[in-house]
C-alpha cells in the first residue's frame, strides 16, 4: 500500500478508473442479464385457445374463422369449403394481428391494408413476406396446431 | 413572528453563509435581459412548468394505478369513475404531455431563429435536444400504461418498426418488449423507464439547461465573432432586468398555459378505449399523434430506411451547431437562407404527420365526401 504522498496522479487515475469500469461493467452486466427476455406472453399448448378456452372444430362454420393463441403462436383458422386452413396470424409488416373477411375470402390486416390468400401469399402490400401456414388437426379435445410438414 | 423569520435566517447564516450566496443570486437575477426578448421567450418557462405539473399529477395517479396486464385498465377505469377528479387529473396528465410536445417544437424552432445555439450555447441546444428525446420517449412508454386497444396496437406498430434497424434492431425489440410480443413485461419495462429512470434523466437534464441559461445569459443578436454585450450596453439598448420584469412575462404565460390546459382537460377528458385485445387488432390503429410523421414515413419507403430517418433528424439536429449551420451571424434577417430551410424541415414533417393523421379515414370536405388512403392521398367517393 503506497503512502499518502506518494499517491501520483497516474497512480490514481488507474486505479479509480480500473475501478470504476469494472463496477460499471459489473451493473451494466447484471442489468443487461436480468432485463434479457425470460418469458414469452404465448400458450403452453399444442390446441388453439382463447379468452373463452380451447376451440373446438365444431364452433367453425363454413367460412367463418377464429384467432388463438397454441405453442405456434397466434394462429388464424378459416373453414373454407369444409377444411380447416390456418396461418400464422401476425403480419408480417408491422406485427397487428390479421383477420378473415369472409365477403372478400381473403386475409387482411387492419392496421396498414395488406391482404393475403389462404395460402398465406401476399395479394396487397405494404407486406412483402407471406404468412406462414400451419397444419390443423382437429381432434376430440380441439384443434391441435402443428407445423406443416414440407 | 417577522422576528422569529429573521432569528431563522441569521441561525442558517451563521452556519452556511447564505448572505453572500442571496447577494450572488441577486445579482444575477437583476441582470437585465437583452431588448428583442419577446413573448416567444417565455416559451421554455411554460415548458418548465408543465414539466412540474406532469410529476405532479403523475405522482396522483401513481396512487391508484395498478401494473400489469390484467390490473392497469380496470385501474385507470377506476380511476376515471371512482376516484374524486381522477378523471380531471388524467386528463390533465394527458393533455399536458402533449402540450409540452407543441411548447417544445416552438420554443425550438425560436431559439433555431434567434440562433441561439450558436457558440458559446452549444450545450444548452445539445440539452434542449437531449430533453426533447426524453420528453418523446415519456410519450412512448406512458402511451402503453393504460392498457387499452390503443395503446396496445400502437406500441405493437411502434416496435416492430424498431425491429426494422439493420443488425441491432431485433435484439432491441426483444429487450423493449421482454419478449417476443408486446405482454406483462413490456408494460414493467415501460412503466419502470415512466416513472424513475426518465424523471431522473428530465431533472438532470432540465437543471443543467437552466444552470446554462442563467450562467450564461441570454443570446444577443450580435455576430458570433463579435464580443457580447456588457450588462450595461444590455441597459442602454432597452434590456430589463430579468426579476421582475421578464419574470411576471415568465408568468403570464405560465397561467395562460395552465388555463388552456384545465380547459382541454375540463371539455375534452382524455379517452379511454376498450381492454387490450392481442388476438384482435381494430382497424386504422395509430401511434401518437407526434409519432404521426415517422409513421407515415414507413408507408412510403422501406422499414430499414424509415427507421432510420427519426435518429438521423436527431443526429442533425445535435449537429446543427456545429456543421449544419456555422455561420457567424444570429440575427434572422441575416439568417434567411438558414430560416428557409429549417422551415422546410419542419413543414414537411406537419404534412406527413396531417398524412398519416387523415390516412385511413373518410371525410366530407365542401360537401363531398373523401376516403384517404393508406398512404394519404384523397380519392372522392361521391357527394
Amino acid at each position: 500500500m503506497p503512502e499518502a504522498d506518494s499517491v501520483t496522479r497516474r497512480f490514481f487515475t488507474a486505479v479509480v478508473g480500473l475501478g470504476f469500469l469494472s463496477t460499471l461493467g459489473g451493473l451494466v452486466g447484471t442489468a443487461l442479464a436480468y432485463l434479457w427476455p425470460v418469458q414469452s406472453a404465448g400458450a403452453s399448448s399444442e390446441f388453439l385457445s382463447t379468452a373463452r378456452g380451447r376451440v373446438a372444430g365444431a364452433e367453425l362454420g363454413e367460412n367463418e374463422a377464429v384467432v388463438g393463441r397454441s405453442l405456434r403462436g397466434k394462429v388464424l383458422v378459416v373453414r373454407k369449403n369444409g377444411a380447416l386452413r390456418g396461418l400464422e396470424a401476425t403480419c408480417t409488416h408491422l406485427g397487428c394481428t390479421v383477420a378473415w373477411n369472409g365477403a372478400r375470402g381473403e386475409v387482411e390486416c387492419p392496421c396498414h391494408g395488406a391482404r393475403y390468400d389462404l395460402d398465406g401469399q401476399v395479394l396487397r402490400g405494404p407486406a412483402r413476406d407471406p404468412l406462414e401456414r400451419v397444419e390443423i388437426r382437429e381432434e376430440a379435445e380441439g384443434l391441435r396446431i402443428l407445423e406443416l410438414a414440407s | 413572528m417577522k422576528n422569529a423569520s429573521a432569528a431563522f435566517w441569521r441561525w442558517l447564516d451563521e452556519r452556511l453563509d447564505l448572505g453572500s450566496l442571496v447577494e450572488g443570486v441577486k445579482a444575477n437575477l437583476r441582470k437585465p435581459v437583452p431588448a428583442h426578448l419577446n413573448w416567444l421567450f417565455t416559451l421554455g418557462a411554460a415548458i418548465a412548468a408543465l414539466l412540474g405539473l406532469q410529476i405532479f399529477t403523475g405522482i396522483l395517479l401513481l396512487v391508484y394505478y395498478r401494473l400489469g396486464a390484467e390490473s392497469a385498465y380496470s385501474s385507470i377505469e377506476r380511476i376515471i369513475e371512482e376516484v374524486p377528479l381522477g378523471g380531471f387529473v388524467r386528463s390533465l396528465h394527458v393533455w399536458g404531455a402533449d402540450l409540452i410536445v407543441i411548447f417544445l417544437v416552438l420554443h425550438m424552432a425560436r431559439v433555431f431563429v434567434y440562433a441561439g445555439y450558436k457558440k458559446p450555447r452549444e450545450l444548452t441546444w445539445i440539452i434542449g435536444v437531449m430533453l426533447l428525446a426524453v420528453v418523446l420517449a415519456f410519450g412512448f412508454t406512458g402511451y402503453l400504461l393504460p392498457w387499452d386497444q390503443r395503446a396496445y396496437w400502437g406500441t405493437v406498430v411502434a416496435t416492430e418498426a424498431s425491429a426494422s434497424i439493420p443488425v441491432l434492431g431485433p435484439i432491441v425489440r426483444e429487450l423493449m418488449l421482454g419478449g417476443t410480443e408486446v405482454g406483462d413485461a413490456t408494460l414493467g419495462r415501460f412503466f419502470a423507464l415512466h416513472v424513475a429512470v426518465l424523471p431522473l434523466a428530465l431533472l438532470l437534464l432540465t437543471s443543467l439547461h437552466l444552470f446554462l441559461i442563467r450562467y450564461q445569459g441570454i443570446s444577443s443578436l450580435r455576430r458570433t465573432d463579435e464580443p457580447e454585450p456588457t450588462s450595461c450596453e444590455v441597459r442602454a439598448e432597452g434590456g430589463e432586468p430579468f426579476f421582475p420584469h421578464h419574470v411576471l412575462k415568465d408568468l403570464t404565460t405560465i397561467y395562460l398555459v395552465m388555463g388552456v390546459l384545465t380547459s382541454l382537460a375540463i371539455l375534452y377528458p382524455a379517452h379511454l378505449g376498450v381492454p387490450a385485445d392481442p388476438l384482435s387488432t381494430p382497424a386504422g390503429i395509430k401511434p401518437e399523434w407526434y409519432f404521426l410523421p415517422a409513421y407515415q414515413l414507413l408507408k412510403y419507403v422501406p422499414e430499414a430506411i424509415g427507421v432510420l430517418v427519426p435518429p438521423l433528424l436527431f443526429g442533425l439536429l445535435f449537429l446543427l451547431p456545429f456543421l449544419l449551420d456555422r455561420s457567424k451571424e444570429r440575427h434572422p434577417r441575416r439568417r434567411l437562407r438558414a430560416i428557409g430551410i429549417g422551415g422546410c424541415v419542419l413543414a414537411l414533417v406537419v404534412l406527413l404527420g396531417l398524412l398519416g393523421h387523415v390516412s385511413e379515414t373518410r371525410r366530407t370536405i365542401l360537401g363531398t365526401t373523401y376516403y384517404f388512403d393508406i398512404q394519404g392521398m384523397p380519392l372522392r367517393e361521391g357527394p
